[in-house]
């Protein structure tokens, strides 16, 4: 996927601007919040179970290089195959590979934001093999050529009439404006494309070491018959998503379904183990995992660990109050959002995400949320911090901060320079109480006025009124 | 695996150890944690998830209610065929296809004029009828393992999935349904599901019926 | 961002205990009344206040930019500055929720990072201060009037402040608390985020005016300078009638000097979006 993040700020601009954008993200705001509090509500124990995931994915990172081979172990006893992947490369070749092996043509896909974040669709296609998105959002973005703005609604940003227009054309149908119509359509369109798959391509949630099984979590059932009907079922996912035991998957199960979407469960919870079995009637002949690393590995141990633990629940882009004015795209990147401002960076570099871990005012909303407690607010200081010390923030802004800094341990002339600054916006106010324009600090007085200062500094009439008492 | 994964797997182990500060981790340490694996200790299981009895049973059909599931209840297993003929619209003759299991099998069809089929389910299909190994009263939840005589396609591809549920067979919690799947060889695929498919992607509005079945009815006995 | 592990309620709080006031960066320049509004209050509630000579800033606007060991080296003066009183209270959650990072600032169990975790012990948000550790149960009065209350963000979610501000106000007779939806969202402030992502912050604010406005309160009401001013200069700029306080004013029954933004104390009014609502 193309790398826009270096653009952020026009990006948000434009956001900001479009009413269509603007519409379709009140749908956001006034859905997953709510009901995701609503389904807290009515688990008492939550904050407890947050606690647990919160050790066990600690646990895991400790000690996830014997998970990693207990499942690859388990894998291979279920009569499947494990594929160790560095890199977006050698994740998408091996994929391909596997394709080649058996002369697949098409390719059905579950929803998978590690395939986004690999740019499996382009490369597939690149190569003369057909990808077709089968949940609902993913294909209609697919359709448009469009991306994922949100990682468990991925067309979050688009209103009615957008599918509408594009099924239209694409279907070359006539245009259906009632959700229920556009979603049988689709229906019936993919259903071909099920059955005719050569090779079905999934994401996991999760991946259990214990029984050497994929987990996938949806609602529609796409990922499901993508994976039950074709020869080949491929499992593209990620190191870290590692739960130990089927004892600990209940736990996440609980803690996935309430915190992204505020379901007490979310539809289809799957416990995938190995190719069909002996007397099976359906099921896949090949199941292959391709374990993603892609940069992760070098988290262990590093300021970023932290982030390690995410399940990818989208609570803090739900709840975050720059992402619900912006929406995904402004972002720039695969993972939008709080998780995205702390994983965007390790993956495409500082250099062109450097504004993401920046646009966040810390409210702290984010780490209020997630359900496994990541101090998401701490780990984008921790790459403002790497930007400052590789000077790679804009020159100006450090400057400011660090004179400001040295003036702030040097009280005296601190004191000296703030009278300055109150007197003159002081006089500038006049008798309005506030400031219409600034000649420094734009930002402020392009949408607000400056509340003006009381005329002197609290120490200063303290001062003034601790003088008076002694002399009196 | 090919070279190149086997050089990725060293890579990235390699990696994570260096991040821990470790090696890989001792004999004794591993044998610990595979220990661990083998004799899984369940979490912290929420009061809900230990209803029992009638509780559970109760909790169990609010629940899947609510999940937008259909819960009819019969006296005997003898019923389901009349039951399941006001699903058939007028003049249709697809087949009902059922699971190869003798309790569904030997179900009098014939008198209550149903033509069945035992394969997996395909394209078009309309109803399918299968049993379960559990229903989880927590959530709603309907737990079910794939096999020779339970093809997962059933589950999935029929507009309307029906499924027998006995209430002896309805537990408390997820780790209940472990428990019970781990009596027997892990099949390829353990299905948890609770309600019918639906999709809330087109602005948010949640739509019943996206790619697997459009209803889903519960009979319970 | 999680609650801070600092916040030990003493069993049985000193008598007339020693308290430093922090006066924080914001309201020394900007709104002084806060800081003589917090002495009356800490006074009214028994305690000997005492203000450390030249004070200047906790250190937020260089931690949140990066730059840590600036940071560092103002975590030191201040550590220092506030080390001999019994407690150490500022008008503001936000400066006090960086007090209680100091911690993190610093080598686990260095010499420093032991010293921070003491001062973090002692630090306080006025309003948690006056009722979780005093238990301090104002002399009932009497304001006729209907605010709204923002909870900003740091003390929210940092110090837990929530429940304490509107437990002083709701002992004034005729005080009138209309919550706002979303009162628990930030308001685009965000020290220098307000500056770097404008665009962004507006939006943001707009939002939070909107939902202010729209609870028909008269009054806006917080806890933080800094995101009293983004409010305010909003309404202001948006000629709202809409006025904004700081909550010390109003619990120290500190009304006669101009609202945030306003050149002259106007009497309060009813709202834009509610002309005909009277009170």
């Amino acid at each position: 996927m193309q790398i826009n993040s270096p653009k952020f700020k026009d990006n948000a601009r434009i956001a900001l601007a479009d009413a269509n954008l603007q519409q379709a993200l009140g749908n956001l705001k006034a859905g997953f919040p709510g009901k995701r509090a609503a389904a807290i509500g009515r688990l008492p124990e939550f904050d407890a179970l947050r606690d647990q995931a919160q050790d066990i994915k600690n646990h895991v990172i400790e000690n996830l290089d014997f998970y990693l081979e207990t499942f690859e172990s388990k894998v291979q006893d279920n009569g499947g195959h494990v594929h160790w992947a560095s890199s977006s490369e050698d994740a998408c070749q091996t994929i391909l590979d596997i394709c080649q092996s058996v002369g697949a043509r098409t390719v059905t896909k579950g929803k998978s934001m590690v395939t986004e974040e690999i740019g499996l669709n382009d490369f597939l296609e690149k190569h003369s093999v057909t990808p077709v998105e089968t949940d609902l959002g993913e294909y209609i973005l697919q359709l448009r050529e469009d991306h994922p703005s949100h990682i468990i609604a991925p067309a979050i940003h688009l209103n009615l009439s957008d599918v509408s227009e594009i099924f239209a054309e694409k279907h070359g149908t006539e245009a259906k404006h009632q959700p229920e119509e556009l979603m049988q359509e689709a229906r019936d369109v993919l259903r071909d494309h099920f059955v005719a798959a050569d090779v079905g391509i999934t994401g996991a949630n999760f991946y259990v070491p214990e029984t050497g099984s994929t987990i996938i979590v949806t609602n529609e059932g796409n990922g499901d018959l993508t994976q039950t009907l074709p020869k080949v079922h491929i499992v593209v996912t990620s190191i870290e998503k590692c739960v130990p035991t089927l004892e600990d998957l209940s736990l996440f199960m609980r803690l996935l379904s309430r915190s992204a979407t505020g379901q007490e469960c979310t539809v289809y919870n799957t416990l995938s183990s190995g190719p069909r079995q002996p007397g099976d009637q359906d099921g896949p002949e090949q199941f292959h995992v391709v374990l993603v690393d892609n940069g992760r590995s070098s988290m262990v141990g590093d300021d970023l660990q932290d982030m390690l633990r995410c399940i990818r629940c989208s609570a803090c882009m739900n709840h975050c109050p720059v992402y619900s004015q912006i929406g995904g795209h402004a972002y720039g990147w695969v993972y939008p959002g709080p998780m995205g401002s702390v994983l965007t960076p390790k993956m495409i570099g500082i250099h062109d995400a450097g504004h993401l871990p920046n646009a966040s005012t810390f409210c702290g909303k984010c780490e209020s949320v997630c359900p496994v407690r990541i101090p998401l607010p701490k780990l984008m200081r921790s790459w403002r911090e790497t930007q400052h010390q590789q000077q790679a923030s804009p020159a100006i802004g450090r400057m400011a901060i660090g004179g400001w800094a040295w003036l702030a341990r040097h009280p005296r002339l601190y004191k000296l320079g703030s009278s300055i600054a109150i007197k003159a916006m002081s006089i500038m106010a006049g008798n309005k109480g506030r400031l219409k324009s600034l000649p420094v600090g734009r930002g402020w007085t392009l949408w607000r006025d400056l509340p003006a200062p009381q005329g002197s500094s609290f120490q200063q009439q303290w001062k003034q009124q601790q003088n008076k008492g002694d002399k009196s | 695996m090919s070279t190149s994964s086997q050089q990725n797997r060293h890579q990235i182990l390699s990696r994570i150890r260096q991040g821990l500060g470790r090696e890989a981790l001792s004999a004794a340490k591993q044998q610990q944690l595979q220990s661990a694996m083998t004799q899984p200790q369940r979490n912290l299981v929420p009061q809900r998830a230990q209803a029992q009895g009638q509780a559970a049973i109760d909790m169990f059909i609010a629940m899947a209610t609510e999940a937008a599931a259909e819960i009819t209840h019969l006296e005997s297993l003898e019923q389901l065929p009349e039951q399941l003929t006001s699903l058939i619209p007028e003049g249709d003759t697809r087949p009902l296809v059922i699971a190869s299991e003798t309790q569904l099998t030997n179900l009098d069809w014939q008198s209550a004029n149903i033509e069945t089929a035992q394969r997996v389910a395909q394209k078009g299909d309309l109803i399918s009828l299968t049993s379960c190994i559990a229903g989880v009263a927590e959530t709603g939840t309907l737990v079910l393992k794939s096999g020779p005589n339970s093809p997962t396609t059933l589950n999935l591809l029929p507009d309307i999935h029906c499924v027998l549920l006995r209430k002896e067979d309805v537990i408390g919690g997820y780790e209940d349904a472990w428990d019970l799947v781990r009596q027997a060889k892990l099949p390829r695929t353990v299905n948890f599901i609770t309600g019918p498919s639906r999709s809330a992607d087109i602005e948010q509005k949640l739509q019943m019926g996206a790619h697997g079945p459009k209803r889903l009815i519960i009979y319970m006995i | 961002m999680s609650v801070s592990p600092y916040l030990q309620v003493p069993q049985q709080p000193p008598h007339k205990p020693r308290v430093a006031l922090f006066i924080t960066c914001l309201v020394d320049s900007m709104r002084p009344s806060v800081g003589f509004a917090t002495i009356k209050l800490l006074e009214a509630a028994g305690c000997h206040v005492e203000v450390p000579d030249l004070q200047t800033c906790c250190g937020q606007p260089a931690y949140n930019s990066g730059a840590k060991q600036d940071t560092q080296k103002l975590a030191r003066l201040n550590i220092k500055k506030f080390a001999d009183y019994d407690y150490v209270v500022a008008p503001s959650g936000s400066c006090i929720g960086m007090l209680h990072q100091y911690p993190d600032l610093f080598e686990k169990n260095s010499k420093d990072y032991k010293q921070a975790q003491e001062l973090a012990g002692r630090a306080w948000e006025i309003t948690s201060f006056l009722t979780d550790v005093l238990q301090y149960q104002p002399a009932p009065t009497q304001q006729s009037m209907t605010i709204t209350y923002h909870d900003s963000c740091a003390g929210l979610r940092e110090l837990g402040i929530h429940q304490q501000p509107r437990q002083l106000l709701e002992r004034i007779d005729k005080l009138q608390i209309n919550e706002m939806a979303e009162a628990d969202t930030c308001c685009g402030f965000g020290g220098t985020f307000c500056i770097k992502f404008p665009d962004i912050s507006n939006r943001m604010v707009s939002n939070k005016t909107d939902n202010a406005e729209a609870s028909r309160a008269q009054l806006l009401v917080g806890g933080d300078l800094g995101c009293l001013m983004n409010m305010a200069g909003k309404l202001k700029r948006q000629g709202s009638h809409m006025q904004t306080r700081h909550v010390t004013e109003i619990l120290a029954n500190m009304l006669d000097i101009p609202a945030i933004g306003e050149g002259e104390n106007t009497p309060l009014r009813p709202t834009n979006s509610d002309l005909g609502y009277e009170v």
